[in-house]
C-alpha cells in the first residue's frame, strides 16, 4: 500500500471531462464530470475534511438533472414523455453551462489543487467506517418488512454506502468485483424508481395507464434482483455479522 | 446583513518550490485560530453561509470555521481585489436569505472591499487594520458605500471571549 495517497489522478479526470461536458454531445462527458466528483469527495471524506465537500456537492446536483434525464432517456418510453423530458434535459444543461462557467468551480478546482495528499492510514480508517455504514443500511433493508415501496427506499440508501465504499476502496488500490455486480442489480432498480416519478409528467391517462402497468412489473423485477445480489454479496463485503440479521 | 470579513490564520512561510497557493496554516496558526473560531460563535448565531478563497490558508481556515455553518462554499472572487461580481455574489446571497455571512480571505483585498461597502472606494483602505485571525464587522445591505462598521475585531480579542 502506498503511503500517500495524492488527489491528482482524480482531479485531472475532472478537468479533461469539463470540455465534454459544457460542449454538450456526448452524455459520457457529464457522467464522467460526476463521477470524479464523486472519487473526488470520498478522498475528502477519508481525508476528514469538510470544506469543499458542500461545493462537490452542489457540482455533482446540477450536473445530476442531465445526467438524470440523459438515463431516463435511454428508456424505451411514450413519445409524448420522451419529448417533455427531452425539454427539461435542455434547460438543465443550460443551468449547468452557466454553472460550470462560475467562480465557483474555478474556486473548486484552484482550492483542490491545493490539497496534500491524503495518508494512506487515514485513508484504511475511512474505508473500515464506510463498511460500518453499508453494514447497518444493509441491516436496515434486511429489517424492513413494512412494505416494498418502504425496502426500496432502504435499498436506494444502501446503494449511496456501497457507492462510497466502492470508490474508497479504489484510492487504496482494491478492486472488488462483488461491490460492483451489486451496485450494477441496485443502478438498475434506481434508474426504474427515477423513471417512475418522472411519470407525473404525462398527461395522457391511456398512454400512462398502460406504460405505468409495465414499469411496475419491472421495477418488481430489480427489487428481487438487488436483494438477491445483496444477499449473495453481503458476507463478502461486510463479514458475517450482517448474515445474521436475515 | 451581517458582514464578516475574516483574514486567514498564520500560514508556513513558502518553502523552495511550493506555490504561494499551497501554503498550509502552522500548528500554531491552527491552534489559535481554532480560539478565535470559538469566539466568532460566542459574539453571534451562526452563520447563514461561509464563503472562502481557494488558497490553501483560507481553506484550512473555514475549515476551522465548519462548526459555525452548515453551507461552507469556495470562490475564486476571494482570491483577487474585490469588483463588481463580488457586489453581485453578495447580493445574490441576500436574496437568497443570507442575513450573516463571513468571507474567509486574504489582505489587501478584504480591506479594500472593507473600504468600497462602507465609504464607496478603496482610498482609505489600508488604514483598517486586520491582522491574521481579525474580523471586520459590517452591517447593510452589501453595495459600495452601502454598509457600516460595527466592529475590528484583533484576533487576541476573539481568543479570548470565552
Amino acid at each position: 500500500m502506498p503511503r500517500t495517497i495524492p488527489l491528482r489522478p482524480a482531479l485531472d479526470d475532472l478537468r479533461g471531462h469539463l470540455p465534454a461536458a459544457l460542449e454538450g454531445l456526448d452524455p459520457e462527458g457529464v457522467h464522467q464530470l460526476r463521477v470524479a466528483a464523486r472519487r473526488i469527495a470520498v478522498w475528502l471524506e477519508l481525508a476528514e475534511r469538510r470544506t469543499l465537500a458542500g461545493d462537490l456537492h452542489w457540482l455533482r446536483k446540477v450536473a445530476g438533472e442531465v445526467r438524470d434525464l440523459d438515463v431516463l432517456m435511454m428508456q424505451p418510453l411514450p413519445e409524448r414523455l420522451g419529448s417533455e423530458l427531452a425539454a427539461r434535459r435542455d434547460g438543465a444543461r443550460r443551468e449547468l453551462v452557466d454553472e460550470l462557467e462560475s467562480t465557483r468551480l474555478t474556486g473548486l478546482l484552484a482550492a483542490l489543487e491545493n490539497l496534500s495528499a491524503l495518508s494512506a492510514r487515514s485513508a484504511a480508517d475511512g474505508v473500515a467506517r464506510l463498511v460500518d455504514v453499508v453494514r447497518r443500511r444493509g441491516e436496515q433493508v434486511d429489517r424492513e418488512r413494512k412494505s416494498s415501496r418502504a425496502q426500496r427506499r432502504r435499498l436506494h440508501a444502501l446503494r449511496r454506502a456501497l457507492r462510497r465504499l466502492r470508490y474508497a476502496r479504489e484510492w487504496l488500490g482494491e478492486n472488488d468485483p462483488a461491490l460492483k455486480r451489486l451496485q450494477t442489480a441496485l443502478g438498475e432498480l434506481n434508474d426504474l424508481e427515477q423513471l417512475r416519478r418522472r411519470l407525473g409528467l404525462l398527461d395522457d391517462r391511456q398512454q400512462l395507464d398502460d406504460f405505468a402497468r409495465e414499469l411496475a412489473a419491472r421495477i418488481d423485477d430489480a427489487h428481487v434482483d438487488a436483494l438477491a445480489a445483496w444477499h449473495e454479496c453481503r458476507g463478502e463485503l461486510v463479514g458475517k455479522t450482517a448474515g445474521r440479521s436475515r | 446583513m451581517h458582514l464578516h470579513l475574516v483574514r486567514h490564520a498564520i500560514a508556513a512561510e513558502r518553502a523552495g518550490a511550493e506555490r504561494d497557493a499551497a501554503r498550509p496554516l502552522t500548528a500554531e496558526g491552527k491552534r489559535r485560530f481554532r480560539k478565535c473560531a470559538r469566539g466568532l460563535g460566542r459574539i453571534g448565531p451562526r452563520y447563514d453561509a461561509i464563503v472562502h478563497s481557494p488558497l490553501l490558508r483560507a481553506v484550512e481556515s473555514a475549515e476551522l470555521m465548519a462548526g459555525l455553518c452548515d453551507d461552507i462554499r469556495v470562490d475564486d472572487l476571494l482570491a483577487r481585489p474585490p469588483g463588481r461580481p463580488l457586489f453581485t455574489l453578495l447580493s445574490e446571497l441576500q436574496q437568497q436569505g443570507a442575513e450573516r455571512l463571513a468571507l474567509v480571505g486574504h489582505q489587501p483585498w478584504l480591506g479594500e472591499l472593507a473600504a468600497w461597502l462602507t465609504i464607496g472606494s478603496t482610498e482609505a483602505a489600508s488604514s483598517l487594520p486586520l491582522k491574521k485571525g481579525g474580523v471586520i464587522w459590517l452591517e447593510g445591505n452589501p453595495v459600495p458605500g452601502g454598509m457600516v462598521l460595527r466592529a475590528s475585531i484583533p484576533p487576541a480579542l476573539l481568543r479570548s471571549m470565552r
